[in-house]
């Protein structure tokens, strides 16, 4: 039985297109599902719709078997992390984590036991006298973590909590929230932009696009078996070859779009051996861009121009400048194929 | 001309003009006050502490502080109170109208205190509008004297500092977040307690400095006690007013003046401190 | 629902007297009656003909510009100083400049009288108007010191370095951006100046009179239509300011702190 089930869920803000379309979405329980698609897709009001902070307009949401659509926020006991935290600033981080605890009637014992235990596991318990001000991003962060999972939610709310921290800091928050979640067994929805996020902690993701769901499932089936070229395009670097081409299975059938990750092109010098990549392209490098690990390669190619991405320690990209020619190859399992949606 | 003295040049004209109409006056405001006073408009020069003698051993200066402290603190606090929920819409809606209502709600302080207070009469007075909805309503028999009394002056006042607790309060809000409330909410606090946990303790920094504000101007106020007082009511503003251009006593108006400056920048240092700490 | 309530109080209350004086002043009747028997426009036609208030709101008009003349000449030079250039003590200039409007008007108004007195400044114009300075002036620094701060300093320096000397900078860059603010400081100043009635009193002496002054004096003695239909007319020439300098600056920014 799905734990979470929003069913023709619709949201519109005034005279704009809708920002939730007649949306259907199922998660299971104790499943981790990624919200993701860029801004104004409508993820966060999905979000906000599940939490009871925004009335949908059309459709029901229902929460381990019951509709929660009429539920105000504070009946629904469903922990939500806000982008900006939303840390109490008049209380400690013990007050905030035990806030919604008081709002339950828990006995002070009881209250107190289970601020510690949230703190422990966010690995604050030193801190909880202090206040949001005088903690780090991070533990601040952790602070809204711990605040939502202490009420022992039937469902948690995660928008885009990641993105105000700094790169290092956000790698390892996620493996944290990861652990966290499965430990505690919760089910949860993460909304973020950001796909790589998505991919490395979700169980599932769901790549949404103006408003509606565009493709649901494991990380690897979107990234690798995209169903549009949205999708396609979303979730890592894409090349785009427009024109004909010549691919595995004959043609590329006129109406159609071909894609390859730039990853998966070789760049062929000296007439090296094509083997195993079907499709091929000549052209002149017109650009090199060098980011360390990776080296990106444009070259212009007759099928347009075509991104290469090869190791930074790989001998191919050496000695190669704007002008030289050179060749490109993919294999055809590599190739996907989409027919262009009017 | 160097580039140091620029700023001065520009810069003098307005100091020069400030310390003729500020400086100078607060200054020989003190001078005089230490002047002795012959009754009538007459005083001589000297360097004497009598008419703040005079001053503090009259019971009617007491008793001016207590009716100057009870009104403005009756004004301010009213204000608060009917300004607090205003404030906090104008902070919060994201209505189209919001530029409208938030200019609304402040503009009154453009408008003249006179024609303020000649509105209040016709709303207050024996034959206003409080008075016709009362006794059309069978609720009193005869009016209820609303003018020419504490109350009236109260109310007048009320409305006077509103303007300016309400853009006091707006600038307090800052604190407040709408999804640290959101938050609140999704904790499981209903919309009751989200506004005394939250909300409140949040806007209390903006509402004290708020109260002070409204306070300090209902105690500087002159024209609304004098106007809808009717006479009958004496606070420190009214009694200066009449010390100076009744009595023509210029040292006892000055000492008077003096002392109530003194009370105000208690008052306004209290602010300030305030400010300060809560900028931390 | 409660909560819209108490908004819906607290604006009824505070402009009740705002919008029920206007009742009032098409009255036909003789005194604040409520409700008013019958409308007219007699006590307009009226005030058109009272002497006494027509001579002092021509009077308060020409006293009013060439305070706002005065204020802003003295005004503006001395906010730009404050907002485009560096120097020390500035901002300890610019607390006293706008010290001023902390201070109850009736304390200042003594003590200008105090000190105008015995120059034979008191119960004259040109004291009259030095002495609406001490309300005028801190404001116009106070708006004009904002608005020019916020304009971007780098427009200043882009038209330098096209070559136009510092005063042409000024005159051709800075006060065309500055203008909007500039009329609306203006205005307010003006309808400050306009309405002041407290330092007037103690200027102004038994003789002179302003507008303000002479309507104190008429409710002190007197209260009919007749000065309710002068409030509305003052009450309506605020908010064709207040509006006017919404559509300018923004009338939100302009008054707050």
């Amino acid at each position: 039985m799905a734990e979470l089930a929003l069913a023709g869920l619709s949201k519109r803000y005034g005279e704009g297109p809708p920002a939730v379309d007649a949306l259907d979405l199922a998660v299971a329980e104790g499943e981790f599902l990624a919200l993701l698609g860029p801004s104004g897709c409508g993820k966060t009001t999905t979000l906000r719709i599940v939490a009871g902070l925004v009335p949908p307009d059309a459709g029901t949401v229902r929460l381990g078997g019951h509709d929660i659509t009429a539920l105000p926020v504070h009946r629904r006991d469903i922990g939500l992390v806000f982008q900006s935290y939303a840390l109490f600033p008049h209380m400690t981080a013990a007050g905030n984590v035990g806030f919604g605890l008081e709002m339950r009637g828990l006995p002070r014992a009881e209250r107190d036991r289970r601020v510690a235990e949230a703190l422990r596991l966010v690995r604050l318990e030193e801190l909880g006298h202090r206040r949001p001000r005088e903690l780090s991003g991070g533990q601040q962060q952790r602070v809204a973590l711990a605040r939502a999972i202490a009420i022992r939610p039937s469902l948690l709310l995660l928008d885009e909590c990641l993105s105000n921290l700094d790169a290092k800091l956000r790698e390892e928050m996620r493996g944290e929230i990861r652990d966290i979640q499965r430990a505690a067994g919760i089910t949860a929805v993460f909304v973020t932009h950001d796909q790589t996020e998505a991919l490395a902690i979700c169980d599932r993701v769901a790549v949404m696009r103006e408003g509606r769901i565009e493709q649901i499932g494991t990380p690897e089936e979107v990234y690798e078996r995209p169903e549009t070229p949205f999708v396609a395009g979303f979730l890592g670097r894409m090349n785009r070859i427009a024109a004909p081409v010549a691919t595995v299975r004959g043609r590329l059938p006129s109406g159609h779009v071909a894609m390859v990750r730039p990853h998966r092109v070789r760049i062929l010098r000296d007439g090296a051996d094509p083997r195993g990549a079907e499709n091929r392209a000549d052209g002149t490098v017109r650009r090199i861009t060098y980011i360390g690990d990776v080296v990106q390669v444009e070259v212009e190619t007759p099928l347009g121009r075509l991104a290469a991405e090869v190791s930074g320690a790989a001998p191919e990209w050496r000695g190669l400048g704007p002008g030289a020619p050179v060749g490109l190859a993919w294999a055809a399992a590599d190739t996907l194929v989409f027919p262009v949606r009017a | 001309m160097t580039p140091r003295l620029l700023p001065w040049l520009l810069l003098a004209p307005a100091l020069v003009a400030l310390s003729l109409v500020f400086v100078l006056p607060i200054a020989w405001l003190f001078r005089i006050s230490l002047n002795i006073s012959e009754g009538s408009g007459a005083m001589v020069e000297a360097v004497a502490l009598d008419s703040y003698a005079t001053l503090f051993a009259d019971d009617f200066t007491w008793a001016l502080t207590a009716n100057s402290f009870r009104l403005a603190a009756t004004a301010s606090t009213g204000a608060v109170l009917l300004g607090y929920p205003i404030a906090l819409f104008l902070f919060r809606t994201r209505s189209r109208f919001r530029p409208l209502l938030a200019i609304l709600a402040v503009a009154p302080l453009m408008v003249s205190g006179v024609a303020r207070v000649v509105g209040w009469l016709v709303v207050l007075g024996d034959q206003g509008l409080v008075n016709a909805a009362l006794i059309g309503l069978g609720l009193v028999e005869r009016p209820v004297p609303l003018i020419n009394n504490w109350d009236g002056v109260a109310i007048g006042l009320t409305e006077s500092v509103m303007p300016y607790v309400i853009l006091s309060l707006l600038a307090g809000f800052g604190r407040l977040d709408r999804s640290v409330e959101e938050a609140a909410a999704t904790l499981g606090a209903p919309p009751w307690r989200v506004f005394l946990r939250i909300t409140l303790p949040l806007s209390l920094p903006g509402v004290v400095l708020g109260w002070l504000i409204g306070f300090v101007l209902a105690m500087s106020a002159f024209v609304t006690p004098r106007l809808l007082g009717g006479g009958r009511v004496f606070v420190l503003a009214t009694e200066i007013y009449d010390l100076a251009l009744e009595s023509v006593d210029w040292p006892a108006a000055a000492a008077l003046a003096m002392y109530a400056l003194a009370l105000l920048l208690l008052v306004l240092a209290a602010y300030t401190a305030l400010t300060r700490r809560i900028a931390h | 629902m409660l909560f819209r309530a108490l908004v819906f109080c607290g604006y009824a209350f505070l402009l009740a007297p705002g919008v029920f004086v206007f009742a009032i002043a098409f009255s036909s009747d003789r005194f604040l009656t409520f409700p008013p028997p019958g409308l007219s426009l007699r006590w307009f036609v009226a005030l058109w003909q009272h002497e006494g208030l027509m001579g002092a709101m021509q009077r308060s008009a020409i006293l009013a510009s060439v305070v706002t003349l005065l204020a802003l000449a003295i005004g503006v030079p001395a906010a730009y100083a404050i907002a485009r250039l560096r120097f020390p003590g500035r901002e300890a200039v610019f607390s006293a400049l706008t010290a001023p409007l902390l201070l109850p008007t009736l304390v200042l108004g003594l003590g200008i009288l105090l000190v105008f007195f015995p120059f034979g400044l008191a119960a004259t114009w040109p004291g009259l108007a030095i002495a609406h300075l001490a309300v005028t002036l801190p404001f116009v620094v106070r708006i004009m010191a904002t608005a020019l701060a916020t304009l971007p300093a780098d427009l200043e320096d882009a038209a330098a370095t096209l070559g136009a000397p510092p005063l042409t900078v000024v005159r051709r860059v800075t006060l065309p951006l500055a203008l909007p603010g500039l009329i609306a400081s203006g205005a307010l100043t003006f309808l400050i100046s306009f309405d002041e009635v407290v330092i007037s009193l103690f200027i102004a002496g038994p003789r002179l009179s302003t507008l303000p002054v002479a309507m104190y004096r008429y409710v002190e003695g007197n209260t009919d239509p007749l000065v309710a239909a002068l409030a509305v007319v003052l009450i309506v020439f605020s908010l064709a300011i207040v509006l006017l300098v919404e559509r300018l600056l923004g009338f939100m920014r302009a008054v707050g702190r």
